[in-house]
């Protein structure tokens, strides 16, 4: 047999083997068995199965705590019809993940890594290469004169994500290894993933493929959690942990007072609204998942032994534990890809984000809900430590970010004292949201190397608040302090009237919600996919007040000699 | 915030706005204002507790009795105080 060299998109099981698809739809079969576990004290039984080719005993660690040793018996199978009849009849384990990538695993094949397929198969690079596969990726955008809509009339091709083609109508056919498409789409590819249903664009989902050693097809519309919880099985049954098919272990009971102490998420201050001059943001990188790594965090090590003061828990340090391993080689993945690829690196950052939240998730098989607030303690007790170092300094702190007023040797103290790794930005100003009179810890707005902003600018306001808010922060970045920013609140004006004043298009109604979009119209709020039937035009009007108050509130509304709002109306 | 207890942040709401409710009722001037100054200032102390145990009425009330202290002024002592 010739062998071939190429990246594996996807793997069909079939009787006896899997066909493999690889880059340029070449498609090669591999013969091969499917393995099945089984807990059974009649193996020969099972052999009756016609499918069923052979079978070995073997000892695996049993859950909740992975100390103890149990007997299971792992079968061979011709084909994945009899591991689903299999699944239904006795007491299978290890469903999770996929016989697919269980058989993919043991051939030594990871998903979309490079691959020879010959006599036997056998992987070309590194199981943690961080080379991006070459693959041709078509992405294919409709749109219309609302914004990007499955619906659109007119369309945009891009390969490998530069525009080749764009029209309206039928758009001609285009072949790839991976085709992303919003809306209709004519191309000629083994993998097709619907971007309305995915949660990230192709490049990013093949990380995902990569990181959970899973197919593009399963992992293409999953959500985070199956990614993470397939790298945590991987590695569970490298250390013959069993995977199990529900989470096996419950709460234990605990005081009202235990209850009320840990049962809380970071911490967030409620900070003073108004503008801060000279200000710092130290951001603790990856905060939770390095908690979960360095503090050896996993439903198997809490109270365990009382090696890490967690609170009310406690953290044996004496054996890795499964979760922590498993988050461990994801942070330094991400680590790595940040200086080569953002994207890439954003893809495996959502994973590290869901990995502390499906600690604590009721149904994670990898989830216990003590792991979980152990993470959330030490996580406040390390913004706790950061915010004595910083003192009155400190002006807002959100989970693992706090920002203050001073130099760049208060963060290095606040590094050496949480021993935890950080980002220190600098801004000129720092301006604090309020609502009702408090500040909004998620809502600022600030000038550094450019502006950053949170939640000043939603994706669900209409698009002419939208358009508003950044004409009116690119304004702002003029100043140089919140003495300064005094001095543009008039162009501000200027600004707000223009906008009060245009005619408004029909895009400046539309208002982008969960990916409809809508226009608020005379008589409630309409569909814009049914065309352009006017707008409620006060509506806009109230909210793009609003908009330009959310702007300058904190910045008029702070102590001292500052002009009102009403002054300059 | 937590998956069985209430969000501090809401239930210290629920607080301040029963509080507002009584202060608005007081039918003396003065005093309503230095209740409704008290609660205004619970946030800071919110922070403050965040990791404690505590109750937030204790939150509140431990603010309005601070704000009272800051002030240098006793409450009035009597219906014609």
């Amino acid at each position: 047999m010739i062998a071939v060299i190429g990246y594996l998109l996807d793997a069909i099981p079939k009787r006896g083997g899997l066909e493999v698809v690889l880059d340029g739809n070449r498609r090669s079969f591999v013969r091969t068995t499917f393995p099945i576990y089984i807990i059974t004290d009649e193996p020969e039984k099972v052999m009756q199965y016609p499918s069923v080719l052979s079978y070995e005993r073997e000892e695996w660690f049993a859950p909740p705590d992975y100390k103890r040793k149990i007997t299971l018996f792992r079968y061979e199978l011709d084909s994945v019809n009899a591991f689903y009849y299999l699944v239904k009849k006795c007491n299978v384990v290890n469903t999770f993940p996929s016989v697919v990538t269980q058989t993919l695993l043991r051939l030594g094949v990871l998903p979309t890594h490079l691959i020879e397929v010959g006599n036997k198969v056998r992987l070309m690079e590194p199981e943690d290469s961080l080379v991006e596969p070459k693959l041709t990726i078509v992405t294919v955008e409709r749109y219309d004169w609302y914004g990007i809509t499955p619906k659109g009339r007119y369309y945009r091709v891009y390969r490998n994500y530069e525009l080749i083609e764009e029209g309206k109508g039928v758009m001609p056919r285009f072949t790839a290894d991976i085709a992303e498409c919003i809306g209709n789409c004519n191309v000629e590819s083994p993998i097709v993933i619907n971007r309305t249903r995915s949660f990230l664009k192709a490049r990013q989902l093949i990380e995902w493929s990569r990181v959970g050693r899973v197919l593009l097809r399963e992992v293409m519309y999953s959500t985070i959690g199956k990614v993470l919880t397939t790298n945590e099985a991987v590695h569970a049954l490298r250390r013959k942990y069993i995977v199990p098919r529900i989470k096996t272990n419950v709460e234990k009971l605990k005081t009202l007072d235990e209850l009320s102490y840990m049962d809380k998420g970071g911490l967030i201050l409620i900070p003073r609204p108004g503008c801060y001059n000279n200000v710092k943001q130290i951001d603790f990188s990856s905060m939770y998942p390095t908690i979960i790594s360095r503090f050896n965090i996993s439903p198997e090590t809490v109270d365990e032994c009382d090696d890490v003061d967690a609170g009310v828990h406690k953290i044996c340090t004496k054996r890795r534990g499964l979760v922590a391993e498993a988050i461990e080689w994801l942070i330094d993945r991400k680590e790595k890809l940040k200086s080569i690829d953002e994207e890439r690196a954003e893809a495996v950052k959502w994973i590290l984000v869901a990995s502390f939240g499906y600690l604590g998730y009721r149904h994670s098989r990898f989830g216990r809900i003590e792991a979980y607030e152990s993470v959330t303690y030490i996580a406040r007790k390390t913004l706790r430590k950061a915010l004595q170092v910083l003192g009155d300094r400190a002006i807002h702190g959100i989970v693992d970010s706090v920002a203050y007023q001073g130099d760049k040797s208060l963060a290095e103290k606040v590094r050496e004292v949480t021993g935890m790794k950080l980002k220190v930005e600098s801004y000129d100003w720092f301006v604090i949201s309020e609502s009702g009179g408090d500040g909004v810890p998620t809502r600022y707005f600030a000038r550094g190397n450019g502006m950053k902003v949170r939640g000043v600018i939603r994706r669900n306001m209409p698009n002419l608040v939208k358009d508003f808010l950044a004409n009116a922060l690119k304004v702002m970045q003029k100043a140089d302090s919140c003495e300064e920013l005094l001095y543009v609140i008039p162009d501000i004006y200027t600004l707000y009237r223009e906008y009060k004043r245009r005619n408004f298009e029909p895009r400046d109604y539309v208002i982008e919600v969960n990916g409809n979009y809508l226009i608020r119209g005379n008589s409630g709020f309409y569909n814009a996919e049914l065309g352009f039937h006017g707008g409620d035009r006060e509506y806009y009007l109230n909210y793009l007040n609003r908009a330009l108050s959310t702007l300058l509130k904190p910045i008029v509304g702070v102590p001292g000699n500052r002009p009102s709002l009403a002054s300059h109306e | 915030m937590g998956r069985t207890i209430p969000s501090l942040t809401d239930a210290i709401r629920e607080e301040q706005s029963r509080l507002i409710r009584v202060a608005m009722k007081i039918r003396d001037e003065r005093l309503r204002a230095k209740l409704i100054q008290g609660i205004e200032s619970s946030r800071l102390l919110q922070d403050a507790f965040y990791d404690e145990i505590a109750d937030p009425q204790e939150i509140v009330l431990l603010s309005i009795i601070l704000s009272m202290c800051d002030c240098g002024d006793r409450l009035p002592s009597g219906r014609n105080s």
